[in-house]
């Protein structure tokens, strides 16, 4: 109960420091560097670049793990490392791009219906909870059914059930910044709702939305997977982690590298983004929030 | 008159926050309102700032009833009345910096940009005592009453016809407290705006005020000169507002009296 | 004189800063003493380190005897809550808000006496009869009370063990005038029924004249003057507690310009920290810390010429 010391920072202060500090921090951001990394210079990286890209050696079918090819080969001869190495794009590229879709559809929802209240509110919130309500796995049925099987139609599905998180999340922290004194002020200069929302209450919601797309990214791209493990999402020959897992799963006792080891591409890309997350929400401190 | 309140009634739910209050206030004038928690005078104050609108009674500000104008004529008739509220640190956009702050409002005010804005937001800062290497700084890295200087520059950039003080010193220390009071009595000498001030801190009423009302239950209980109320109080409660106020010794704390809880 | 507290010397670092600069002060058995200053002078630390509450990474040096043991790096648990206890600023955070008042109570008196409940409870209604609450708000949870019933059940909880020594550090400041006049008469009038000495930590120059017996005044970690409350108060001699009461409006005093004090405040390394501000600043001030003499830490006390 002392008084609270007066150091009253911007979040941003610091923030590199704070992250370097802590050794899981450290890990996430090397594993999100690594993987954006591999997706970037993937054809310099892959041993076999055009298997990578999906073309078959039937010569070399379901080899176990070796000096050439470090992971194996699948039921296609393929590379599993060089797979593994092209699918990290897709990887990356549809969950950033989920995500980023529903905070732009979500964020400024939820800004609407936390600052204006009302009847807007009610409206807003309650289609989120609709979606919401729905499983994501069953939405994603509906809409594959309705537009085929793809990566991108996966993706579809997934901004759809996914943009409520943004809308709820930013509803809240606008409820709450619409009663500071800094935006009261902001009204009483006669400023027009939408000047108010994007000047005085958007810039200080930054950082959990931050945090929060962080931490979504990696579970998007695990969801992005499962889908793709169930045949609604990435279709072959495209080299996606999910599709892969998949494909190997039939010969799981005899051949446990073609599962095994895009499995484990998964695994360390969603705990990069986890790790991540949780630092950042560490160093920008949430109590500092609309300080 | 700049402001003119007759029969305000403002209610939230049962509870009638505001009940029945007629003030005004005359140009270059220190209207303060006198009260504790709960007496409503925080909720008078965003009626007057158009921040909520009336249950019943008219806010007529610079001869514009707010009741009876549309939503879009009352934020622009907003600007005419401004306010500073009590923590200058959270009535500052913690995004912003200083040079933003102030330009905000002196562009809504004057239509300047680029370097003829800058000139008018530094010149005001200025007259408050403020100098150009405040600009780029973040409201965090001020003091509070350096803060408290921008919240009124902020305020004052739009030239208003009253400022709502809401408080504005009782977060300060008293050193501060006291340049703060300086230079609002320098503002209004000054041909600035009228000031209403709300405070609970009789001491830097008597110093400031023209006028005073008293609030209690949602109504003022009593309307006076300054001079005169504090010389001459009329009702109880004003009374025991004026007892309560500290500093005249151990004899002054009458310890017979018993304590009420 | 007895001696009920006696603080010698104490600095406080806290990373490379040393908010606390070597403060000394005493506060004998039944005695009110005022530590007063601004925002930054040590005051709240100062009475933090008593507690042997200081935030994690202070660092205290210097001696804090109570009752004839020095203190400093002890375990004061055994301590706090028994021979002394705090009253703090805010009433509304100090409780926790899903436990009912006399539940508090009951937990606080257990731990220190290990009585039964049924007699905690008994001891419970009495202490909050001392500070003229009803029993009823033992059944009350904290949000159902006013600032200053919960302040009242504050000093209530505090008096539970009865201490011989109370640090308030701001009791008043949160509340209303009316009701922060009745919280410190309350508190002068319990004083006088029990006798326990009172470090009354306070930035309210005025009301540390209505209460304190004796005052010591701080600025940038140090104590700067010291005396009985009216001979600081009526007559300074530093010129900081000059400055600063001639800043203060006043309900007696006429009307105009207040004085302010220039600057904000800094740390010296050399010579006098208020030198950069006052107005009777000499070389010397700049050169040589100024050591207490007859209660003032001024080279030229009293302005002379």
């Amino acid at each position: 109960m002392s008084k609270t010391p007066p150091i009253a920072t911007l979040p941003e202060r610091g923030v590199y420091r704070r992250l370097l500090r802590d050794g899981p921090a450290v890990l996430g951001f090397a594993l999100v560097a690594l993987l954006v990394l591999v997706a970037a210079f993937a054809p310099l990286l892959a041993p076999f670049p055009e298997q990578g890209a999906g073309a078959a050696s039937v010569a070399d079918r379901n080899l176990a793990p070796s000096l050439t090819h470090w992971f194996g080969t699948d039921a296609m001869g393929r590379d599993i490392l060089s797979r593994i190495v092209y699918g990290a794009r897709p990887a990356l590229l549809v969950s950033m791009a989920v995500v980023g879709l529903a905070v732009l559809v979500g964020v400024p929802l939820g800004l609407i219906a936390g600052f204006r209240g009302g009847r807007l509110d009610e409206a807003i919130m309650r289609v989120a909870d609709m979606f919401l309500a729905f499983p994501p796995l069953l939405l994603a049925m509906v809409v594959v059914s309705l537009l085929g099987p793809s990566l991108w139609n996966a993706a579809i599905a997934l901004v759809v059930s996914w943009w409520p998180w943004y809308a709820r999340l930013v509803r809240g922290l606008a409820l709450s910044l619409r009663e500071r004194p800094f935006v009261e002020g902001a009204r009483t200069l006669g400023l027009r709702d939408i000047t108010i929302m994007r000047r005085h209450i958007l810039p200080n919601c930054s950082s959990p939305i931050l945090v929060q797309a962080t931490t979504d990214i990696g579970t998007v791209l695990l969801a992005a997977g499962s889908l793709a493990f169930i045949g609604l999402g990435a279709q072959p020959p495209t080299p996606d982690w999910g599709l892969m897992v998949a494909e190997g799963r039939t010969y799981v006792f005899s051949h446990w590298w073609m599962s095994a080891f895009p499995g484990a591409a998964i695994f360390l890309a969603v705990l990069g983004f986890n790790l991540l997350g949780d630092a950042l929400r560490d160093a920008l401190d949430p109590r500092e929030v609309g300080r | 008159m700049i402001l003119s309140v007759t029969g305000l009634v403002k209610t939230f739910g049962a509870v009638r926050a505001v009940d029945g209050v007629d003030l005004s206030v005359a140009p270059g004038e220190t209207y303060a309102v006198v009260g504790e928690s709960g007496s409503g005078k925080t909720t008078l104050a965003r009626c007057v700032l158009g921040l909520i609108r009336p249950s019943s009674g008219s806010v007529v500000v610079d001869g514009a009833d707010t009741a009876k104008i549309s939503s879009g004529e009352l934020r622009l008739l907003r600007r005419r009345v401004q306010i500073v509220f009590q923590n200058p640190h959270a009535s500052l956009n913690p995004r912003m910096t200083i040079e933003r702050l102030v330009a905000e409002p002196m562009r809504i005010r004057t239509g300047s940009k680029g370097a003829a804005l800058r000139e008018e937001v530094v010149a005001d800062l200025e007259r408050l005592g403020l100098g150009t290497a405040h600009l780029s700084r973040y409201p965090h890295e001020l003091s509070g009453g350096q803060a408290q200087r921008v919240a009124l520059a902020r305020a004052l950039a739009l030239r208003p016809r009253l400022l709502v003080l809401d408080e504005p010193t009782s977060a300060l220390d008293v050193s501060v407290q006291a340049q703060i009071l300086n230079l609002l009595a320098d503002l209004r000498a000054d041909d600035g705006p009228a000031y209403l001030l709300i405070s609970h801190d009789l001491a830097v009423v008597r110093h400031l005020a023209d006028r005073v009302g008293v609030m209690y239950g949602g109504r003022l209980v009593e309307e006076a000169p300054a001079e005169q109320l504090f010389d001459a109080p009329a009702h109880d409660y004003t009374r025991q507002l004026l007892d309560s106020v500290p500093g005249r010794g151990r004899a002054s704390m009458d310890l017979s009296l018993g304590v009420q809880p | 004189m007895t001696t009920l507290l006696s603080v010698e010397d104490l600095e406080i670092s806290i990373g490379n800063g040393r908010p606390v600069r070597g403060v000394s002060l005493r506060v004998g058995p039944g005695e009110i003493v005022g530590v007063v200053g601004e925002t930054g002078c040590g005051k709240t630390l100062t009475g933090l380190a008593v507690l042997g509450l200081l935030p994690p990474g202070a660092h205290a040096s210097g001696r804090v005897v109570l009752g004839g043991r020095d203190l400093l790096g002890q375990d004061r648990r055994a301590i706090r809550g028994r021979e002394v206890t705090m009253v703090f600023q805010n009433p509304g955070t100090a409780f926790d808000p899903v436990t009912t008042i006399g539940g508090q109570f009951v937990r606080v008196l257990r731990a220190h006496t290990g009585c039964t409940r049924k007699a905690a409870y008994a001891r419970a209604a009495e202490l909050l009869t001392s500070v003229e609450l009803p029993d009823r708000v033992l059944n009350a949870y904290p949000h159902q009370l006013s600032g200053g019933m919960l302040q009242r059940c504050m000093i209530a909880l505090a008096l539970s063990c009865e201490p011989s020594l109370v640090i308030a550090d701001e009791a008043t400041t949160a509340l209303d005038v009316t009701v922060a006049r009745q919280i410190l008469r309350l508190l002068l009038q319990l004083q006088r029924e029990h006798g326990f000495g009172v470090m009354f930590v306070t930035h309210n120059l005025a009301e540390a004249r209505d209460i304190c017996d004796r005052v010591y005044v701080l600025y940038a970690g140090r104590v700067v003057e010291e005396g009985t409350a009216s001979a600081v108060l009526d007559g300074p001699r530093h010129p900081y507690t000059r400055a600063l009461l001639g800043a203060l409006p006043r309900l007696d005093a006429p009307r105009g310009r207040l004085d302010s004090i220039p600057g904000s405040v800094t740390h010296a390394d050399q010579g006098c920290s208020f030198a950069d501000r006052c107005t009777d600043v000499r070389d010397l001030c700049r050169t040589e810390l100024p050591a207490a003499r007859d209660g003032v830490a001024c080279h030229f006390p009293g302005g002379a010429a």
